[in-house]
């Protein structure tokens, strides 16, 4: 069934996503790279979307960081990633990012058909596991935008890890629709 | 001529089990369903431009309501793209199909800021607001809950609001038939809708 999701969700991104509605959002054709894995330690002012493989210094990696655009009043944004660990289990404690005020950590927990958006002090990462913040589940909060986010640009942000220590990562933002990091490398094509 | 009869039988049975299969993959897991027929007589809205929305008057064609608010940063835009990918796939047709997004923020969500949101995801989506009577009396009558958050944010005009997730598709009387979710396949939704029209 997610597979078969997947594949739909992937047929029908180029449809959707590469239709611009409005200027706030009109930079959608430009979105996205085709970069697998935007990341890791120590390359915190690279800008570039060329990076071929994720570079990690330790056993915690980060990768397919995205946003979705936002229109040009927004004051929230979610930013989702995954986290891949091949050592001991780790722990995202925090996160900082100069376009907003405040980021914090998020889950959705929905019950009785009713979605209600929490803060969480932390988001685990188990020993050889992975932790993936994606829409409807978990994401880094940016409250106190300081101005939109445009499909296409990199957002700079840091991670802090429990043991890992900070990490800087690049975020790609995509169309205003994006549902997963696929949907963005879809649009760009 | 028997044979005939056997073909239509088949076609009959063969239509039945498709429809059976996409009603239950369009409405399974949901919550409890909203009344049959949620139109309120008299619920006027204000629409993305200001002007007055008579819900009543959605009836005529089907129509897909969702219920959100534009500072939402997750829920809604994961369920306005997966309806704005319906109405994509519709093409044409979606001409022909209400789709509606109801704030439950009326105290943030100006005409304005409505109009910029919903222009983002789709041309045919329409936003609408209201006083928080008129727009508590709209989620009422389609059994949508809402409620705001204040735990979260530390600066009290960050507020969020707890919601309901469902997409409510009405017929072209009015009547509610079906609810889709973020994770409703395209082609389910979309065949769902063009049997409406």
């Amino acid at each position: 069934m997610t597979n078969y999701l997947h594949v739909l969700l992937l047929s029908c991104a180029l449809a959707a996503a590469a239709e611009p509605h409005c200027d706030a959002c009109a930079a959608d054709a430009a979105a996205g790279s085709s970069t697998a894995a935007v990341a890791a330690g120590g390359s915190a002012g690279s800008s570039s979307s060329a990076s071929p493989a994720p570079v990690s210094t330790s056993s915690v990696v980060v990768e397919a960081v995205w946003a979705r655009a936002t229109t040009a009043s927004a004051k929230a944004a979610g930013v989702y990633l995954t986290i891949r660990n091949d050592g001991p289990a780790d722990a995202l404690a925090g996160a900082s990012c100069d376009r907003a005020d405040l980021c914090q950590l998020h889950e959705i927990r929905e019950q009785d058909g009713v979605a209600r958006m929490v803060a969480v002090e932390r988001i685990l990462v188990p020993a050889g596991g992975a932790a993936v913040l994606k829409p409807g589940g978990q994401h880094v909060m940016l409250l106190g935008l300081r101005g939109p986010l445009v499909a296409g640009e990199h957002l700079a942000l840091t991670l802090v890890f429990t043991k890992a220590g900070p990490r800087q990562v690049q975020a790609v933002v995509g169309p205003v629709g994006a549902r997963e990091f696929a949907d963005i490398a879809a649009s760009s094509r | 001529m028997r044979r005939n009869l056997v073909a239509v039988a088949l076609l009959a049975l063969a239509g039945a089990v498709v429809g059976s299969l996409l009603a239950w993959i369009g409405v399974a897991k949901r919550a409890p369903p909203p009344p049959i027929d949620p139109l309120p007589r008299t619920a006027i809205l204000i629409d993305h431009h200001g002007k007055p929305l008579d819900l009543s008057a959605l009836r005529g064609r089907p129509a897909i309501v969702f219920f959100g608010f534009t500072f939402c940063p997750d829920v809604c835009p994961t369920h306005l793209g997966h309806l704005a990918k319906i109405l994509t796939v519709l093409g044409p047709d979606a001409e022909r199909v209400t789709a509606l997004f109801i704030s439950v923020d009326p105290e943030r969500d100006t005409p304005e800021k409505l109009r910029e949101f919903v222009s983002c995801f789709h041309p045919r989506l329409i936003g609408a607001t209201g006083t928080p009577a008129q727009v508590a009396a709209a989620a009422k009558s389609f059994g949508a809950s809402y409620r705001r958050s204040d735990a979260v944010a530390p600066d009290p005009a960050w507020y969020l609001i707890d919601h309901s997730t469902q997409m409510y598709v009405l017929d072209r009387d009015g009547r509610w038939c079906a609810t889709l979710g973020a994770e409703t396949p395209i082609p389910v939704a979309t065949d769902l809708i063009r049997r409406l029209l």
